[in-house]
């Protein structure tokens, strides 16, 4: 995904293993035992046994999605729901927790592609027998159609990756009015082939995506596309009410033969929407009637945590995994005061990322963040920090940054926060005074946070960002977080820090053009600590995803693809005749 | 009223004279007023807490010392971060170091939180009265005692401002206008819809009062306007708008409070009531004290008002008119 969802609260806490942790502080990059001291069940842990076939599975939410089409899904969780159940792609996730999740296997595809010319020529054959929701076939043309909506103007919001990685792209807006693009071809109905404007080593994993799933012409309806994707997965949208209701039920003309990922369990799936975080927090603990066969979209918030660790049937049916983002304090460094790096370099120092650990749900559900890529991309273990020091902040060090830049007194700034990141921001204010800075905290309702924070005019000194890699692969985090050319006047995502650097964007061009996989990776994370140096963000928290699933589910995990979030391919009922309510 | 008015007040002061209680003596009204106000439990019961309230607010500093918290200071060994911030120990961490208790998650001390609330909703909600009191009574009076075209276009001018949807126009308000110092602003916008009701009342008063004997006489004598207005009229519905202002504290409170409770109130870190309390909801199963302490304060701040209000308003306008 992109950016995580910043909706309501994001935050959360738990702990398990009080008794193991006392008094551990995560000082720097110490990694500790990740299974001992998780709050739910254990990473890669199925919650529930494995399911049986039937029932309805409701999933209960307090937000609508932000996209089900296709071509504009692009929000961790929903697109975990949108390719696992209406959509199928060329290649996919496998359906198993832990690291076995980060593996593809080809979906729609026999195999996961094969490259020529150095990876910028990519082809993929389709399988045989292949149907929509209706029974007509997919064809490689429905998905060429699709990746060229993703290039429409009016069908924002989605994965880039096209636009970034096609040759010959200059200019193109889209089919809807009757233009196609030349590099995507297909010589027949099932094979289509990529020409890459350079080479792209993971495309494999670059058509996991949302982008590379088909939608036939014939189907477009534009924007109201959203309300209705025309399925090519196990289930078909039977109704759908936005913010209020969605019903998924079983497409008959889904064969389960040419799809080794979807288990596809429940005969119904319902999201019900628009629900209060902690009502549905307490719907689900109290498990009753339908509601034991009911999941939850949104994190559990971090005052029901008292209600779950302590009684351990409850705690059982937490899921926490490990959402592989990393939580930053943007630093705005197009005009004073973050134009001046050494301030920023101060506020690696002043920060207590302690206290936004506690802030944000606590040392169980989060770790303190060293670095810019998280651990998943950095080999599974946390970088060593470039700024060492407590993650309280090394008020001394801080101070003499600031006398440096002639800031001795310290200065006053701002940051604009969502409501429900309200009392991180204080502890940010906070652990700022200590040095002298006064912060200032606007708070926007949640709904509009990203378009405040991405008006580069009127942007805050300071925001709260995350970034999720798409896919295991730093190529899609550090050029979507710092790389100045992706800046945009209105809906600037990502770069949140405005943050230009020429000899950052040579040396990010050079490592993708690299086809060694292994090569990149080391060379991304030495870019990451060159960037730190230069510090347009403060990176805080790494997070879990607490989760918790209704006494009748099985076969629950989260999934490590998309941000620990259920992986819907695999979920169901333990005893379907309890559904029915 | 003062001694300089306390002639007028003989012949005029209808409302004061005409209350259950013994005649009063013509220069002592105060200490009629006291004398009953004190001699009722309720009433005494309620301008005590109103008092201490007060006095709470004003020292909320002193007191936050005393207490030996500040009220934004983090105090992260207070609470357990494995349990999402719960405070330790029973009934929300109250100790001998953290008397009230404190606020999960971030470990402040609901003592200093509190009094310091306290000074917040107070100060907006008296400075927002003031603005009420003098707008409405302005108003009211030279409606009431001019008459004619300025009574039409004050008058529908009271009616518009009463059709407005308050509520939204000021929730509006508050996350339109950034930049401003939201105590000002809150004060501001809670006061500038709460002025035609009192208004109306004074119009009344002022109304009936236009043609006695001792407005005529004065007019008779040359007076001006102003004169007659500061001096005969004014003095003569001091009682009302007395009660009437008394009655407003409360709910000028509890505006504030819903205001902060809206997520539109004062800016953070600085607490009030309302905030407090919007806050407190999420942890009301598992830290309900943390709930119950700002909502007392609340609550006995606008009982104490609105007993004394009453209380008040049956000693200085017996028969007057309710808002």
């Amino acid at each position: 995904m992109s950016r995580r969802t910043r909706m309501l609260s994001a935050s959360l806490s738990t702990s398990l293993a009080l008794a193991l942790l006392g008094a551990c502080t995560a000082q720097g990059g110490g990694d500790r035992d990740p299974d001992g001291r998780q709050p739910g069940v254990a990473t890669g842990t199925v919650i529930g046994g494995t399911p049986k076939r039937g029932g309805t599975l409701t999933v209960l939410s307090n937000q609508d999605f932000a996209h089900l089409d296709p071509a504009r899904n692009w929000v961790m969780p929903t697109m975990d729901f949108g390719t696992r159940l209406i959509y199928r792609t060329l290649t996919t996730f496998r359906a198993e927790p832990g690291k076995k999740g980060s593996e593809i296997v080809p979906d729609l595809a026999t195999d996961l592609g094969r490259s020529s010319d150095g990876g910028r020529t990519w082809t993929f054959t389709l399988k045989p027998g292949l149907v929509y929701e209706d029974g007509t076939p997919i064809r490689a043309r429905d998905i060429k159609y699709n990746v060229e909506r993703s290039f429409a103007p009016d069908l924002a919001g989605g994965p880039d990756y096209a636009q970034r990685y096609l040759a010959d792209t200059e200019g193109y807006a889209g089919p809807l009015d009757g233009k196609h693009l030349d590099s995507i071809r297909t010589p027949d109905d099932r094979t289509i082939v990529f020409s890459l404007r350079r080479p792209v080593a993971e495309f494999s994993y670059t058509v996991t995506l949302p982008t590379f799933s088909p939608v036939p012409a014939s189907r477009e309806k534009g924007v109201q596309y959203d309300l209705r994707p025309f399925s090519s997965g196990p289930y078909r949208v039977e109704s759908y009410a936005r913010g209020k209701k969605l019903v998924l039920v079983r497409n008959t003309h889904w064969d389960a033969a040419t799809d080794p990922v979807r288990k596809a369990y429940p005969d119904r799936i319902v999201v019900i929407q628009g629900l209060k975080g902690g009502q549905i927090d307490d719907r689900i603990i109290e498990s009753a009637g339908v509601d034991a066969s009911a999941v939850e979209w949104s994190d559990l918030q971090p005052s029901s945590v008292a209600k779950v660790l302590p009684k351990p049937g409850i705690r059982q049916r937490l899921s926490a995994e490990r959402t592989g983002c990393t939580d930053m304090l943007a630093l705005n460094t197009s005009r004073a005061p973050f134009d001046d790096p050494k301030l920023r370099l101060a506020m690696q120092y002043a920060v207590d990322k302690e206290a936004q650990v506690t802030a944000n749900g606590g040392p169980a559900l989060n770790d303190v963040a060293t670095a810019y890529l998280p651990p998943s991309l950095t080999g599974g273990r946390a970088a060593a920090p470039v700024h060492d020091g407590p993650a309280t902040g090394d008020v001394k060090k801080a101070e003499k940054l600031l006398a440096e830049a002639g800031r001795a007194g310290g200065f006053d700034t701002t940051i604009t926060v969502s409501t429900g990141d309200k009392t991180r921001a204080e502890a940010l204010q906070q652990s700022l005074s200590r040095v002298g800075i006064r912060l200032r905290i606007e708070t926007v309702d949640p709904s509009v946070y990203y378009d405040t924070i991405g008006d580069t005019a009127g942007a805050p000194d300071m925001a709260i960002s995350g970034w999720c890699p798409d896919y295991p692969s730093a190529a899609t985090f550090l050029p979507f977080v710092f790389d100045g050319r992706t800046i945009k006047p209105k809906g600037n995502q990502g770069n949140v820090s405005q943050f230009r650097d020429k000899a950052v964007e040579r040396r990010m061009d050079e490592i993708a053009a690299m086809a060694d996989a292994t090569a990149a990776n080391k060379a991304w994370t030495a870019l990451d600590r060159e960037i730190q140096r230069t510090s347009p963000a403060v990176p805080l928290l790494w997070e879990r995803k607490p989760l918790l699933v209704g006494d009748n589910i099985a076969g629950a995990f989260g999934h490590p693809s998309w941000t620990g979030q259920f992986d819907f391919a695999a979920i169901g009922l333990k005893d379907p005749s309890r559904s029915r309510g | 009223m003062n001694t300089v008015t306390a002639p007028a007040t003989g012949p005029g002061d209808a409302p004061a004279a005409g209350g259950p209680g013994s005649p009063a003596p013509p220069d002592a009204p105060w200490r009629t007023t006291w004398r009953r106000l004190w001699g009722d439990r309720g009433s005494r019961t309620a301008l005590i807490a109103a008092v201490l309230l007060i006095l709470v607010a004003l020292t909320a500093p002193l007191l936050s010392r005393l207490g030996g918290w500040s009220p934004t200071a983090f105090d992260a060994d207070a609470i357990d971060p494995y349990l999402g911030g719960l405070p330790h120990g029973p009934l929300g961490g109250i100790s001998a170091e953290h008397w009230l208790g404190v606020e999960p998650v971030t470990g402040r001390d609901l003592f200093a939180r509190v009094v310091h609330g306290a000074q917040v909703s107070l100060l907006i909600a008296f400075a927002a009265t003031a603005i009420v009191v003098v707008t409405g009574t302005a108003a009211g009076i030279a409606a009431g005692y001019f008459g004619g075209r300025v009574d039409t276009v004050l008058s529908r001018l009271m009616d518009l401002t009463m059709s407005f949807p308050s509520l939204i126009f000021m929730i509006a308000m508050m996350s339109v206008a950034q930049d401003v110092n939201r105590v000002v602003l809150m004060t501001v916008v809670i006061g500038v819809f709460g002025w035609p009701g009192i208004a109306r009342v004074v119009r009344a008063e002022a109304l009936s009062l236009r043609h006695r004997e001792f407005v005529e006489a004065a007019r008779a004598c040359g007076s001006g306007p102003w004169r007659i207005l500061t001096r005969q009229v004014l003095p003569n519905i001091s009682g009302p708008v007395i009660a009437y202002t008394t009655l407003l504290i409360p709910g000028m409170i509890s505006t504030e409070a819903a205001l902060s409770f809206l997520g539109v109130g004062v800016r953070p870190p600085t607490p009030s009531w309302g905030q407090m309390i919007a806050e407190a909801v999420a942890y009301y199963e598992t830290d309900p004290l943390y709930f119950v302490v700002p909502s007392v304060f609340l609550f006995v701040a606008v009982l104490a008002f609105t007993v004394l209000g009453d209380a008040l308003r049956d000693i200085l306008d017996p028969q007057g008119g309710r808002p």
